[in-house]
């Protein structure tokens, strides 16, 4: 058995020295993207439709999907952050890296990725029911600051979660929280009017908003959005400058080789600004936001600092 | 409702690709439903990404197919083998092996396809013509709801597990304790986690019912002697198609059981959530009231409840991701990405905004639903000969292989086979101890429900009980949940009661 793994870590060694000696012929096979949550998803959707875009840009190598769901995303996150820093494994990279190595015991953190670009920027939304006693964001705001106002949630922990304690904080509100298993129990509730209000995605509020079934109130980003122009801005209307949003992008464990990662960069900036792939993500309801993989490491930082803050907020509300 | 357009699309549906795709896609529903350790989320999650580059109307045919027939032939194992190849089969198993047992296999099979189509059509029909409607009132479940409709749920153990109410409550408190395995849903606080972020989410459930029901079927196989199990399995003749047609008097007898099965297929797949097995286990408790201690042993009709139910539950569940866009659960949360992805959102809309897409994936539904009787029968012509023609340790082998296989497909890691494996122990064990297994099932998955609607409830209520009872649908619901749990006790006194004053 000690025989047989000395030689498996042999083998290994020899594995990972074959690669960088390969480093100059990248990408020379397909490439693993690993998404860490069940299919279906908004980030799983995504990164299906780059996995489609990707061969052309890769000299005909694929983006094979992996969905490794498990632990709020720390089941597929720990896989890639441990995975061979060759550039044949990449993952769909979003806030919960930030959340997970913040508040989980996990092995990785921030430095443990190399983030190479970033793709799709959703800020959030604050929606009511259509059918509800709260018409807009001032009498919302009211509500919440006389009387406590119920807010559906996808889940505890979850970045909207946050974005409504933050938000608490930050305006002295009032919130009873009610939390669900998914985006759409969260969307059934507010639909049925079981709850005043809630916090989610601009991307999917668009859609039941259009139906007439629930209401946007306000969007908590610096200036108003294509997807939805008739929604004003937390600014426009308090006069209070408060952002808050999530991120999809890519990023492969840390420690590429140099090359590697240029031609990654470089690779991934022409799969995610070619026009049909612009065009698919529009016809599917995403609107992309390319940045680099300099801008990407940057808006991470940032987002890092922000959760921080907000860190000890989670931590002492129950 | 634009009859001109479902009319359009009817036709259209009938044309050569769209008919072909739709023929595969129940052809390949009815195969990986019936191979234990696959379902219908794990092959539609593979096909989704194929059907990127399909035109619509060759991708959702096929993906309707699929979805409509998996939970069909997961009765298959569930009669023949009682393993049952999809969670939704789980009920299947109990009367329908019992009737192979008694050497009616075809019966069996013949009843859970008669059913099974006569459900599904019945709902698809449904989803054609009141999707809507049904959608508004599934929006009128709230959190209070949830609780009681959940709570409903699990009072139907009681009558579970022949007759023996504390193996039953044993089974089911046992299913509520590993639910308590994971995050808590109300603070995030981790619970029997022991730091392991495997444990952070739960125990998964496929592996589980992979283990309980797949695996320690296998270690059963492996516990009994080669000669006597052979002896008890090839000793039959060949099922042919004069055994799986039922006769008139059957069938009028079955109808009552379809209708009612289906209607609460009908009203409880559509809630978004816990639908699927709540309709299935409250369809057979149904029939168990009825028909007491011989519900169990082979009977025609515990095979047809969940059969009808089940499959109404499929097209059911579609209602409110077309009319409102809330997926009700995994398989239709994949149909939500294959239509984004086409660049069609669903909801009201949909049936305006591209007409020609949205009724063609309802007409698949009822279209779906009669091809399954011809393709069931044949398969069921095919597949339990060709069981009983594989030698028992071929077999055993060849399902320990899939289950492991699908164990570790569900979500990429090693983590599924041990759960697969720890699950397939304590089943043989569950077994070999005659506990009832169901019970167990249902437990762990309405725990969660019950535990976050009950939460929900107390936040919007402020921390008053009063309001599962203040809420109509709610208080209707508890109300039957007590009338179930008090009826055998009321039975018992009454029967005592007329003893004696007969005596």
């Amino acid at each position: 058995m000690i025989r047989l793994r000395s030689s498996f870590s042999v083998a290994l060694v020899m594995l990972a020295s074959a690669s960088l000696a390969q480093a100059a012929d990248y990408p020379n096979k397909n490439i693993d993207y690993v998404v860490p949550f069940a299919s279906g998803g908004a980030v799983d959707i995504t990164g299906r439709m780059i996995a489609e875009a990707a061969p052309e840009a890769f000299d005909g190598k694929k983006f094979i999907v992996k969905n490794m769901p498990g632990g709020g995303a720390v089941v597929g996150q720990t896989y890639v952050s441990s995975a061979p820093a060759d550039g044949y494994t990449l993952l769909a990279m979003t806030s919960s890296v930030i959340n997970n190595s913040l508040m989980k015991d996990v092995s990785y953190d921030l430095d443990s990725f190399t983030p190479l670009a970033l793709y799709n920027l959703d800020p959030e939304v604050i929606v009511t029911s259509a059918k509800g006693d709260l018409p807009d964001l001032e009498a919302f705001l009211a509500a919440a600051s006389h009387g406590s106002v119920s807010i559906a949630t996808p889940g505890n922990s979850t970045s909207h979660h946050i974005a409504a304690l933050a938000l608490a904080q930050q305006q002295g509100l009032d919130f009873r929280y009610v939390h669900n298993a998914s985006a759409a129990m969260q969307l059934q509730q507010l639909m049925g009017g079981h709850v005043q209000a809630g916090f989610m995605s601009l991307g999917e509020a668009v859609g039941p908003a259009k139906d007439g079934n629930i209401r946007i109130l306000a969007v908590m980003d610096q200036a108003r959005s294509d997807l939805a122009p008739d929604v004003p801005t937390y600014q426009e209307v308090t006069g209070d400058d408060v952002q808050w949003g999530t991120f999809r992008g890519i990023g492969a464990p840390a420690g590429l080789p140099d090359e590697v990662e240029a031609e990654l960069a470089s690779r991934l900036q022409k799969v995610l600004t070619s026009p049909e792939f612009i065009e698919r993500m529009a016809a599917a309801g995403y609107k992309v936001d390319y940045r680099d993989d300099a801008a990407f490491r940057q808006y991470l930082d940032k987002t890092a600092t922000q959760m921080e803050q907000v860190i000890p907020l989670l931590e002492s509300q129950s | 409702m634009d009859y001109s357009a479902l009319w359009a699309a009817g036709l259209h549906a009938f044309s050569l690709w769209p008919l072909l795709s739709l023929c595969a896609g129940v052809a390949l529903g009815l195969v990986v439903g019936s191979i234990p350790g696959l379902n219908d989320t794990i092959t539609l999650a593979v096909l989704v990404p194929v059907t990127f580059a399909m035109p619509p109307d060759i991708a959702f045919p096929l993906l309707v197919g699929v979805y409509c027939s998996a939970c069909f032939g997961g009765s298959f194992p569930a009669i023949l083998l009682k393993i049952p190849g999809t969670a939704s089969s789980v009920l299947t198993a109990i009367d329908g092996h019992a009737m192979v047992k008694q050497g009616k296999a075809g019966m069996a099979l013949g009843i859970a396809t008669y059913s099974s189509t006569f459900a599904g059509t019945l709902s698809a029909l449904v989803l054609v013509f009141f999707a809507p409607l049904l959608a508004q009132y599934a929006l009128k479940f709230g959190p209070a709801e949830y609780f009681s409709l959940s709570v409903l749920g699990l009072s139907t153990v009681v009558g579970m597990g022949a007759g023996n109410a504390m193996k039953s409550a044993f089974a089911c408190l046992l299913g509520l304790l590993v639910a308590m395995i994971g995050m808590s849903p109300e603070a995030g606080f981790p619970r029997f986690t022991f730091g392991s972020f495997w444990l952070f989410e739960g125990l998964p459930l496929t592996p589980i019912l992979i283990g309980l029901f797949g695996l320690s079927v296998v270690f059963e196989m492996l516990s009994t002697r080669a000669e006597t199990a052979a002896g008890d399995r090839i000793d039959r003749t060949p099922i042919r198609f004069g055994d799986m047609l039922l006769s008139a008097s059957m069938i009028k007898r079955l109808l009552p059981t379809w209708l009612s099965a289906s209607a609460l297929g009908n009203l409880i797949g559509i809630l978004p959530g816990a639908g699927m097995l709540v309709a299935i286990y409250l369809a057979y408790e149904r029939v168990r009231r009825r028909f007491g201690e011989r519900c169990g042993q082979g009977l025609p009709e515990g095979v047809a409840a969940p059969e009808a139910a089940n499959n109404s539950v499929v097209a059911s569940s579609m209602v409110p991701l077309l009319s409102l866009g809330i997926p009700g659960n995994s398989t239709s949360a994949l149909f939500l990405g294959a239509l984004l992805i086409q660049g069609l959102r669903p909801g009201p809309g949909l049936f305006e905004a591209s007409p020609d897409v949205a009724y063609l994936i309802v007409i698949c539904f009822v279209i779906a639903n009669l091809m399954m009787f011809p393709l069931g029968l044949l398969l069921a012509r095919l597949v339990p000969n060709l069981i009983r023609a594989i030698p028992q340790p071929l077999l055993a082998a060849s399902i320990a292989c899939l289950c492991l296989t699908g164990a570790y497909a569900i979500g990429n890691s090693v983590f599924g086979v041990v759960v697969a494996v720890c699950f397939g122990g304590i089943g043989f064990v569950f077994n070999r101890l005659q506990v009832p297994l169901s019970p167990f099932i249902l437990a762990l998955v309405l725990a969660p429900v019950i535990e976050r609607a009950f939460f929900q409830s107390m936040a919007l209520s402020n921390g008053s009980f009063t309001y599962f009872v203040t809420q109509p649908l709610s208080a209707g619901m508890l109300l039957f949940t007590l009338l179930f749990l008090l009826w055998p006790l009321g039975r018992r006194y009454f029967r005592r009661r007329q003893q004696a004053l007969a005596s």
